[in-house]
C-alpha cells in the first residue's frame, strides 16, 4: 500500500460496523424491491432493479453467519465486481472514513468462520472496530460449506 | 458511391483507419527513429493495403504502397537510417495514398491517380541518401501537406473530391462508419429499454394530467422512444454474409477432397440477423454444407451419366420473410432417396411397415431428423455418422426456429430454416406460479387451456405424485410450476382453477401447470448474473412493463428439475404431424406388473389411473374390490392369467396403482406395480407382444383380457 490512508465507505448490519473500500463500491441506493429468485442459492437473496441493470442482491447477513435477520436492509450498497455489479442489503449506512494505513491488522482470530472469511481486514478507530469486508470472498460460498 | 463494390467498400474504410494509424506511428518514428515497434506496424499496415490492392487491381495505390513500404524496409534493415527528409517522403506517400482512396471512392478506380504518384516517386529520388541525425526539430505536418498541395495545384478532372477533403484525410465513408464495441451497442440496448418502460410509467401517469402542452410532450417522447429503441435494436444487426463469407472455400475445398466438383452460390447476404443468431447458426449451416457435398452432390462421372453438369450446383438463400429470417440451401444432387429412409426406418423398428406405407414422403422426411439416423452406407470423414441434423434440429429450435426438409430423388434437395430476426428481444408469456410473475418464451408452446373444476377432474389423471394431462389421446406429464420451482403459494390460492401450458420441447411434450396466463408480450432478454449462472430452470431475466423483474423460465430445465428424461428415440413429434402421426401410431400406456413385465395397455381403453392405499381394498367372494365414486371397482391382477382377480396378500407396498378400464358393465380396475410412461408406437404386433424402447412387451387389451382371453 503505497498511500499512507485508505478511505472506507462504512455501514451497519445487526449493529455490526463494517465497510469496503471506497474504489469497491459505486453508489448507495435507497430501499429496492428485492425480487426473490426460486431456487437460487442461499447467497442470493433475489434480484434488483437499478435502473434498469438488474443486479444479485447479496445476503449479506447469511453470508457473515448472523443468527437473527432482523433489521429492515432498506438500504443497498452497490459493489463493484468485475464489470458486474451486486447489491449488498445493509441496515444503516454510516460515515465515508480515512484511516492511516498503520492501523489496519488482520481480522481477529475469534471472530466467527463464516466471518472471518469475509473480512479483508480490521481498521482500529479507536473507539471500536471496522471490519473491511472482502467483495472478492464476500460473493464466494461459505468456508464452512466448502470444506 | 452507393454502387460500389462491397468488398471495395470495406476496403476504403479500413485503408483510412490504417492511413491514420500509419501516420500516427511515422510520427513516433520521428521523434526516436530507434522505435521498432512503430516501424514494424507501419509496415504491417502498409504491407496490408499492399497485398489488397493487387487484389482488387488497384494499380497505382499498390506502386505507392510498395514504395512506402520498400523505404521502410530498408530502414528497418539498417540500410537507410531514417532522418527526416524519409519521414517527410513517408508521410507525403501516407498523404497521396489518402488522397487516391478519395479518388477511388468518387469514382471506383485509381485511374486518375497516375500523375500523383509519379510526382512523389519523383521526389523519392531526390532524398538524399546520407544519414541524418536522428533528432531534428519535427517539420510540423501541415507544411508537407502543403507542399503535396503544390505538387497538384490542379487535382485531377473527373474528381468531385475538394482539394481540402483529400488532404484532411477525412473521407466520407470513413465517416459513416464507426467501430464500436458490442459491449457498448449492449448497454445502449439496456438504456433503450429502460427508457421504454420509464416511458410506460409516464404515459400511464399522464392521464391524470389534463395539460395540452404536457399532452404533446409525452406523445413526442412516446414516438421518440419507440423510434429510438427500434434504431438501437438495428445496431445489433449484421448481415449474413459475414457469416457465410467462408462457407464456398470451404465448399470447395471439400470437394476437393473427395473427389467432386461443386460450387456454392450465395444469394440475399445482405438479409441482417441479430449479432447473436448470426453467431449460433454458423455451425448449422457449416454442417448443411458439408452435408450437402458429401451426401447431395454426386461424383463428376456420375453426374455426367444423368445428364447434369460435371458440376454440382449448392445454393444458399436468405431473405425476409413476414417478420422471419428465411435461410434456404438447395442442391442439384442426387436427393433424399425416401424409400431408403423406408428400409431405414423399419431396420431401425421406428415404425411398422403398414404405418410407413400410410406416410407421405414429406411424413417420412421427418425421419431424417431423429438422433441416429443415417442413410448414408458408410461413415466417412466428413459425415455420415448419424449425428447431424437432430443436433441441427435441436439448435435451430433453441433459437425459436424451425427447419423443414424437402426434396425430389435424383434432383436434389432443399433445407429450409426460420429464425426470428433478434435473441435479444422476444415473445414470451407471462405467468403467474405460485406469487411470482415468471416469463416463458413463446417457441416451444403448442397450447394453452383453462381448467376449473370438473374440467380439470377430467382432464387430469394421478398416480402416485405424477401428473397427466389428457391431452389428445395422448397422456402427458403435467409438472407443477410453481413446486418444482419451489416457488412459495398465497395460502388462499384457489387450487381448483389453473392454466396448462403445453410445451413441445426436445422432441417431447409435456404441461406445465401454473396458476394464470397474465398476457404475452414482447421481452427484452436480460443474462442472469453470474450468481445465479448454473440453474437450469431460467435462460434470463426481463423486466416488465411497471419495472418489476421477471424470470424467463426454460421449459426443458424445468422438466429435468421434475425428473423428466427426454425421450429422444422416440416416434417423431413435429407440431403439424402430431396428430397426424398419433392416427397412425398408437397411443399405448406402459406399466409393470407385479413381477417385473412390462405390459402396453392402449390408451384408448384407459379411463383413469388411479392409486389406493392397501387399507382400503376389501374382499368380495373371491374378488378384491375397493369403493370408488361411489361404486365398487373390483381388481384384477394383470400379472396373472387373463380375467385373473387381484389378492392382496401377497402384495408387499402400501398402495396399489390401478389402470381403471371402463366396460358397458361398469368400471374394472387392473392392479399393476407401478406406471412407466405413455409412449406413441407403431405397434408391430407378433403373438401378442411387441417391441418398445428395444424391449419386449406384452400387449394387454382390457377387453378381451378380461373376458378371459389372452389375446
Amino acid at each position: 500500500m503505497t498511500e499512507p490512508t485508505s478511505r472506507i465507505c462504512t455501514f451497519r448490519v445487526n449493529g455490526l460496523l463494517l465497510g469496503l473500500k471506497v474504489s469497491d463500491v459505486q453508489e448507495v441506493v435507497k430501499s429496492q424491491n428485492i425480487t426473490p429468485v426460486p431456487l437460487a442459492p442461499p447467497l442470493v437473496l433475489g434480484l434488483v432493479n437499478l435502473r434498469g441493470l438488474v443486479l444479485p442482491a447479496v445476503n449479506l447477513k447469511w453470508r457473515i453467519g448472523l443468527k437473527s435477520m432482523e433489521g429492515d436492509c432498506g438500504i443497498h450498497v452497490v459493489l463493484r465486481h468485475g464489470t458486474e455489479l451486486i447489491s449488498l442489503p445493509v441496515d444503516s449506512i454510516e460515515d465515508v472514513v480515512t484511516i492511516d494505513n498503520h492501523r489496519r491488522s488482520n481480522p481477529p482470530e475469534n471472530l466467527p468462520l463464516s466471518l472471518r472469511d469475509a473480512c479483508a481486514a480490521a481498521w482500529d478507530l479507536g473507539h471500536q472496530l471496522l471490519l473491511e469486508l472482502d467483495p472478492e470472498r464476500l460473493i464466494r460460498p461459505r468456508e464452512s460449506e466448502n470444506t | 458511391m452507393s454502387e460500389l463494390d462491397e468488398t471495395l467498400r470495406e476496403f476504403l474504410i479500413e485503408g483510412h483507419e490504417s492511413l491514420g494509424q500509419i501516420e500516427q506511428l511515422m510520427l513516433a518514428m520521428e521523434n526516436d527513429a530507434t522505435r521498432a515497434d512503430a516501424m514494424s506496424g507501419c509496415f504491417r499496415l502498409l504491407h496490408s493495403i499492399k497485398g489488397a490492392c493487387g487484389f482488387l487491381g488497384l494499380r497505382h495505390l499498390e506502386a505507392l504502397s510498395h514504395a512506402a513500404e520498400s523505404l521502410l524496409a530498408n530502414i528497418r534493415s539498417g540500410e537507410v537510417v531514417a532522418g527526416t527528409s524519409h519521414i517527410n517522403w513517408l508521410l507525403q506517400a501516407v498523404d497521396g495514398l489518402k488522397k487516391i482512396l478519395a479518388m477511388i471512392e468518387a469514382d471506383g478506380s485509381d485511374n486518375a491517380a497516375a500523375s500523383t504518384v509519379a510526382q512523389i516517386l519523383a521526389n523519392r529520388g531526390s532524398i538524399s541518401q546520407q544519414a541524418e541525425p536522428a533528432k531534428i526539430p519535427t517539420a510540423p505536418p501541415v507544411r508537407i501537406t502543403q507542399e503535396i498541395a503544390q505538387f497538384h495545384p490542379n487535382p485531377p478532372s473527373g474528381t468531385s473530391v475538394k482539394q481540402d477533403d483529400v488532404h484532411v484525410g477525412a473521407s466520407m465513408l470513413a465517416e459513416a462508419t464507426v467501430r464500436i464495441g458490442v459491449e457498448v451497442i449492449d448497454r445502449l440496448m439496456a438504456l433503450a429499454s429502460e427508457l421504454v418502460l420509464a416511458r410506460n410509467r409516464i404515459m400511464q401517469a399522464s392521464d391524470q394530467i389534463e395539460d395540452a402542452g404536457y399532452q404533446a410532450a409525452t406523445r413526442q417522447l412516446n414516438l421518440v422512444t419507440s423510434e429510438l429503441q427500434e434504431v438501437v435494436m438495428r445496431t445489433r444487426m449484421q448481415p449474413i454474409a459475414n457469416v457465410w463469407s467462408k462457407l464456398p472455400r470451404m465448399v470447395r475445398d471439400l470437394s476437393r477432397q473427395i473427389g467432386k466438383q461443386c460450387r456454392l452460390d450465395l444469394e440475399g447476404g445482405e438479409t441482417e440477423l441479430d449479432k447473436t443468431l448470426l453467431e449460433a447458426i454458423k455451425a448449422p449451416l457449416t454442417h448443411l454444407a458439408r452435408n450437402a457435398v458429401d451426401h447431395g452432390i454426386e461424383l463428376p462421372s456420375v453426374r455426367m451419366g444423368l445428364g447434369k453438369s460435371a458440376e454440382g450446383k449448392i445454393v444458399l438463400r436468405a431473405s425476409h420473410e413476414a417478420g422471419q429470417v428465411t435461410i434456404e440451401m438447395s442442391d442439384d444432387g442426387r436427393g433424399i432417396d425416401t424409400d431408403r429412409v423406408r428400409a431405414k426406418v423399419l431396420s431401425q423398428r421406428l415404425a411398422s411397415a403398414d404405418d410407413l406405407a400410410r406416410l407421405s414422403d414429406s411424413q417420412i422426411m421427418q425421419y431424417v431428423f431423429l438422433p441416429g439416423f443415417s442413410t448414408a452406407d458408410r461413415v466417412t470423414e466428413i459425415s455420415g455418422r448419424g449425428v447431424g441434423m437432430d443436433v441441427v434440429k435441436n439448435s435451430i429450435e433453441s433459437l425459436g426456429g424451425s427447419i423443414d426438409l424437402s426434396s425430389t430423388f435424383g434432383a436434389g434437395a432443399v433445407v429450409r430454416l426460420r429464425l426470428p430476426l433478434t435473441l435479444a428481444i422476444i415473445r414470451a408469456l407471462i405467468v403467474s406460479a405460485g406469487n411470482s410473475a415468471v416469463a416463458l418464451p413463446q417457441a416451444g408452446i403448442v397450447e394453452l387451456m383453462r381448467l376449473e373444476g370438473e374440467r380439470s377432474a377430467r382432464a387430469l389423471t394421478r398416480v402416485g405424485d405424477a401428473v397427466y394431462l389428457r391431452f389428445r389421446s395422448e397422456l402427458l406429464p403435467l409438472i407443477d410450476l410453481a413446486k418444482t420451482m419451489n416457488i412459495p403459494c398465497p395460502p388462499d390460492m384457489d387450487s381448483d382453477a389453473f392454466s396448462v401450458v403445453v410445451v413441445h420441447a426436445e422432441n417431447r411434450q409435456f404441461a406445465l401447470r401454473v396458476n394464470k396466463i397474465l398476457d404475452s408480450q414482447e421481452i427484452v432478454v436480460k443474462p442472469l448474473p453470474s450468481l445465479l449462472k448454473g440453474i437450469p430452470a431460467y435462460s434470463g431475466i426481463t423486466l416488465l412493463g411497471d419495472g418489476a423483474i421477471a424470470l424467463i423460465v426454460d421449459p426443458v430445465g424445468v422438466a429435468r428439475l421434475a425428473g423428466l428424461q427426454g425421450r429422444r428415440n422416440q416416434a417423431i413429434r413435429d407440431d403439424s404431424k402430431t396428430a397426424e402421426l398419433v392416427k397412425t401410431g398408437r397411443p399405448l400406456l406402459l406399466v409393470e406388473t407385479s413381477r417385473g413385465r412390462i405390459q402396453a395397455i392402449p390408451l384408448e381403453s384407459v379411463d383413469r389411473l388411479e392409486e389406493f392405499a392397501l387399507t382400503r381394498l376389501e374382499h368380495s367372494e373371491e374378488t378384491t374390490v375397493v369403493q370408488y365414486r361411489g361404486s365398487i371397482l373390483p381388481l384384477y391382477d394383470t400379472s396373472g392369467q387373463p380375467g385373473c382377480p387381484f389378492d392382496f396378500v401377497n402384495w408387499t407396498a402400501e398402495t396399489v396403482a390401478v389402470v381403471v378400464h371402463r366396460t358397458p358393465h361398469g368400471l374394472k380396475g387392473l392392479v399393476v406395480a407401478r406406471i412407466v410412461d405413455t409412449v406413441v408406437e407403431s405397434v408391430e404386433e407378433t403373438g401378442g407382444m411387441t417391441i418398445i424402447r428395444g424391449a419386449v412387451a406384452q400387449i394387454l387389451i382390457p377387453e378381451t383380457w378380461l373376458a378371459g382371453v389372452a389375446r
